[in-house]
């Protein structure tokens, strides 16, 4: 798809960067699952590069203690439905790309449907069961899916594309008792969510694997990055029966 | 009085319809394009008599079975197209059609109408409405023949400019077909494309042809050969017949029936509300070189009449721009004057028309379409888009060439003209740098031929129309000059009245330029209704029907625009920011404090709180529970008025006869 | 043999740090697994979401040598 003029002057400083393929994010499609404090910073960041379509899915509203990490909302939009709002906001942040906003929750049934015809699932969802359900559909659809997570003062993320990789399910399949309300503050979510979007560029730009089957984790309490290497997992229920060339039995 | 059709006059066949009754031809199609399966079900009569058919039944079908989160090009949008109640029972300026959607221009219930002679035609083949779901895997046409109802292939004709398909639909069809088409713009996705009838009749507001476009449905044939019944034939005959004698000598008819609404230009001109180069200023110097006289003298051919009206205000002329083929069109009536004419400063009428020709053959809105040239010429003017955007070409005032190489590029979504394909809304968002200031619309649809800024009630028409910027719902010019311009306060009240009885005539299919121009009470143009249908319904209720349609749309808007409505309701800050630069009215202007109370007493008059949401009071008292509890879910709902909802919502207003 | 537990999140109280702010010493029997480990502190494995040692992920079965450090991740889950 060609560029603009006014692209070619929009990009400008990111077309000068080694590698870059403009005219290949315009053509990407994104499903950014979740539009909060991860989400909602990753999908800004895919907005300003100029990935050309954005599905934007969150089923909450506005909450005042949403504003201390999610950068799309302001006071004045508290009870307010997320998934149109975050749309308006990136669509103002550029206008040449094509955002289309889903007020819905993320489940089993619908998983497939709201990933269809995308190139890329990113992570902006705030519960592991939900992840699950995303990675599931990452697997069926084999659309890759860039998981991340926060907690306190540790946050975490990786590129799944099983059977390439592994999946999240292989790592961590069941529930994790965490609690209900967790504890996030903004800084370590842009941290996260700003990997996210900068893995998910370098992939939908290369078609390649950022950092295949590795963890990559922020330690905001001793400021250490560590990177995990993992394999998948045989007897894992939702990747395990795949051969790894990614034919299924 | 001849008209086409039904062909009592020459002797030929014609049948009364089994299923006709009170005006309505008696059946529905429903045509899923995605599977081609075409249905037929009795016309609902009970839809038709509480919403009236026409606007109304589009406005209820679109709230009741689009998904809010349908995409206006997707396939789950409907495209609707009916006739009416009184479309085609030989009352005078009786023959409009009307066609509804989700308008891809403002993400809402978009309807538009046309007169002509589809609008009978379809009657007298024996339907009332046409329902259109899906999107059909080829181009296609549909085909009615009386009974033979088909899908027919159109790939034949895709790609053809309108005003070159009609003709050959008719050749290869049969000359007595009406025929509406889309143009390239249409099927190339340009957002305010519209749908074309009778070499120049067009449905142009809220891109109702771009919707038909995304639906591959190229043309629309029909030859109907049935009869209407209506209620009380010889009661009909007497009434219509004493308002045809009696205004047949009305001031207005002379100057409707020589130059149509051409002579308009004039008019707003000496008044200083004609838009000048984008809405820049109000004052055209080349004004009279583009008039309605000037058309007569130089373009003139012959008077075009639409089904049983002797109004004839269509003028089919032809243009000569040196250089250029000779073309020939309908037209330019008063928008397109305005809107290509001195909005674009055009000074000579050959040019106007050559643009107004240009554009109805690629199937484009001349009002939406003048509106994006201006926008387009002003960002050229002020250097946010160069040569180097335009393929080496300029975008200059005046220019024919310079225009017509920029429509072009929108048709064909070359380059810039990709942003210019959205309207002057999306264009001005990607452009950006202050430019949103002269996207003259409103909830993404261009503003009509007339300069608010010393116009208060035009203004807030612009502002508080359901559709957008458009001058039709409220026509309040003559409000102004007869209440006062400087005047704001007052205004609300008859923009409301004015946007329940106007809409009326969309309702029932009937033209305003002969039934709200010649000094026709209410009383008798229902009088007229009731002699079709049978409703025996009052002024009161019509008007409390109207009011019912007014707030369903609004409530459809809100669901699916998901914000205050006062949000949607402001001009470009050119309304208030920028004061008339010159001419008669220079130095007059409104202020954004003005913009606030007009907006504040017109949700007062209204009943819906100062966030523009309607409260349950209001919707209530219209029975639209339904849609209170809808809002109410999205945290819309208005919050209850301290005082109450006024009674009854507008007050009744004559505006003169200009 | 000694090994030492690192944790972040709600895990590092329960470690019971000693070393420093996140790291446990243990002085353990050869051969045991993280498993045993864990029951040895009296640390429920629910609430341990990942471990790893020296960057790679390692399971309950896992046996560390002499002098390695095992890192347990609690729960992440936000966003």
């Amino acid at each position: 798809m060609p560029i603009s003029r006014f692209e070619t002057e929009r990009y400008q400083r990111q077309l000068m960067v080694d590698g870059w393929d403009q005219e290949r994010l315009k053509r990407a499609r994104v499903l950014v699952a979740g539009a909060g404090g991860l989400g909602g910073l990753s999908a800004t960041y895919l907005a300003e590069a100029g990935v050309g379509y954005l599905r934007i899915c969150d089923s909450d509203k506005v909450e005042l203690s949403n504003l201390n990490r999610q950068i799309l909302y302001t006071a004045p939009d508290i009870g307010k439905p997320k998934a149109m709002l975050a749309a308006k906001r990136l669509y103002a942040q550029n206008p040449e790309i094509e955002i289309d906003a889903v007020q819905d929750t993320l489940t089993e049934t619908n998983a497939g449907e709201l990933a269809a015809g995308c190139d890329l699932i990113v992570d902006g969802l705030d519960n592991h069961a939900g992840r699950l359900v995303l990675n599931k559909a990452s697997f069926d659809l084999n659309i890759p899916y860039i998981y991340g997570a926060i907690n306190e003062w540790l946050g975490q993320l990786s590129f799944f594309n099983p059977p390439k990789t592994a999946c999240l399910a292989c790592l961590m399949p069941g529930d994790l008792n965490a609690p209900e309300r967790t504890p996030v503050f903004g800084a370590l979510a842009a941290v996260v969510g700003s990997l996210q979007a900068t893995m998910a560029l370098k992939y939908l730009m290369t078609g390649e694997i950022p950092d295949a089957n590795v963890l990559l984790i922020f330690r905001a309490d001793t400021m250490a990055f560590e990177k995990v290497t993992f394999e998948r997992r045989p007897g894992c229920e939702v990747c395990g029966k795949a051969a790894p060339s990614g034919t299924r039995r | 009085m001849t008209a086409k059709g039904a062909k009592g006059a020459t002797g030929a066949k014609m049948a009364k319809r089994s299923t006709s009754s009170g005006g309505l031809a008696g059946t529905t199609l429903r045509i899923d394009l995605t599977t081609g399966r075409i249905k037929r079900e009795p016309t609902d009569t009970k839809l038709m008599r509480e919403w009236f058919g026409g606007r109304g039944v589009v406005a209820k079908i679109l709230y009741d079975e689009v998904p809010r989160d349908a995409d206006p090009f997707g396939p789950e949008n409907l495209f609707i197209m009916t006739a009416g109640v009184m479309s085609g029972c030989f009352i005078p300026a009786g023959a409009k059609i009307e066609f509804g959607s989700i308008s891809p221009m403002t993400n809402g219930h978009g309807d538009s109408n046309m007169g002509g002679h589809l609008g009978p035609a379809l009657k007298f083949a024996g339907y009332d409405t046409v329902i259109f779901s899906g999107i059909s895997p080829k181009p296609v046409y549909l085909f009615i023949d009386d009974d033979t109802v088909e899908l027919r292939d159109a790939s034949k004709y895709w790609g053809m400019g309108s005003l070159d398909c009609e003709p050959l639909m008719k050749k290869d069809l049969g000359e007595d077909f009406e025929i509406a088409t889309i143009g390239p713009a249409a099927e190339n996705g340009v957002r305010f494309s519209c749908i074309t009838h009778d070499f120049g009749r067009q449905a142009g507001r809220t891109g109702q042809g771009a919707v038909m476009g995304s639906k591959k449905l190229k043309a629309v044939a029909v030859r109907g050969t049935g009869g209407i019944v209506v209620h009380d034939l010889d009661k009909l005959t007497e009434h219509v017949t004493a308002i045809i004698k009696r205004t047949q000598t009305h001031p207005n008819m002379a100057p409707w029936q020589k130059y149509g609404t051409s002579f308009f230009v004039g008019w707003s001109n000496k008044n200083a509300v004609l838009p000048t180069r984008n809405f820049q200023t109000t004052y055209f110097e080349d004004a009279e070189a583009i008039d309605g006289p000037e058309l007569v003298e130089k373009c003139f051919i012959s008077h075009k009449a639409c089904s049983g009206c002797w109004m004839n205000c269509g003028k089919y002329v032809k243009a000569e721009v040196p250089g250029k083929e000779k073309v020939f069109l309908e037209g330019p009536e008063y928008e397109t004057g305005a809107l290509c004419g001195s909005n674009l400063g055009m000074k000579d009428i050959n040019h106007v028309a050559y643009l107004n020709w240009l554009m109805d053959n690629v199937g484009m809105d001349t009002m939406s379409g003048g509106g994006v040239v201006a926008f387009g010429m002003e960002c050229f003017q002020r250097g946010l888009i160069g040569t180097g955007d335009l393929e080496g070409h300029t975008l200059k005032w005046g220019s024919v060439e310079d225009a017509e190489h920029f429509v072009d590029m929108i048709v064909h979504r070359r380059g810039i003209g990709e942003y210019f394909a959205g309207g002057t809304k999306r264009a001005a968002e990607k452009i950006g740098r202050g430019s949103e200031k002269f996207a003259m619309q409103v909830k993404g649809m261009e503003m009509s031929g007339y300069d608010g800024r010393y116009a208060p009630g035009m203004m807030l028409s612009y502002m508080t129309c359901d559709i957008g910027a458009h001058h039709n719902r409220s026509w309040t010019i003559t409000v102004d000059m007869a209440e006062g311009q400087d005047k704001v306060e007052g205004r609300a009240k008859v923009v409301v009245y004015l946007q329940h009885i106007r809409p009326l005539f969309d309702c029932w299919c009937i033209c305003r330029l002969f039934w709200g121009e010649l000094d026709i009470e209410p009383e008798e143009i229902v009088q007229t209704l009731n002699d079709i249908t049978g409703w025996n319904i009052d002024t009161a209720e019509a008007l409390k029907t109207s009011e019912k349609m007014w707030n369903l749309v609004r409530c459809h808007y809100l669901e699916r625009n998901r914000a205050d409505g006062r949000t949607f309701d402001y001009p470009p800050a050119r309304a208030w920011e920028d004061k008339i630069p010159s001419g008669p009215n220079a130095g007059k202007g409104l202020t954004k404090d003005q913009i606030e109370t007009m907006l504040n007493e017109y949700y007062a008059c209204r009943g819906w709180d100062a966030k523009g949401n309607p409260t349950r009071e209001v919707l209530h008292d219209l029975k639209l529970d339904f849609a209170a509890d809808a809002i109410e879910k999205l945290g819309l709902l208005g919050t209850p008025l301290p005082n109450g909802i006024p009674a009854v919502r507008g007050e009744r207003y004559k505006p003169k006869a200009f | 043999m000694t090994v030492f537990l690192k944790a972040g999140g709600n895990l590092r109280a329960m470690i019971k740090p000693d070393v420093d702010h996140y790291t446990r010493k243990l002085e353990i029997e050869g051969g045991k697994s993280i498993g045993e480990i864990l029951e040895h502190i009296s640390l429920n494995p629910a609430y341990v979401a990942l471990m790893y040692v020296d960057g790679a992920m390692k399971d309950l079965s896992y046996k560390p040598a002499d002098g390695e450090t095992i890192t347990l991740q609690p729960p992440v889950s936000g966003g």
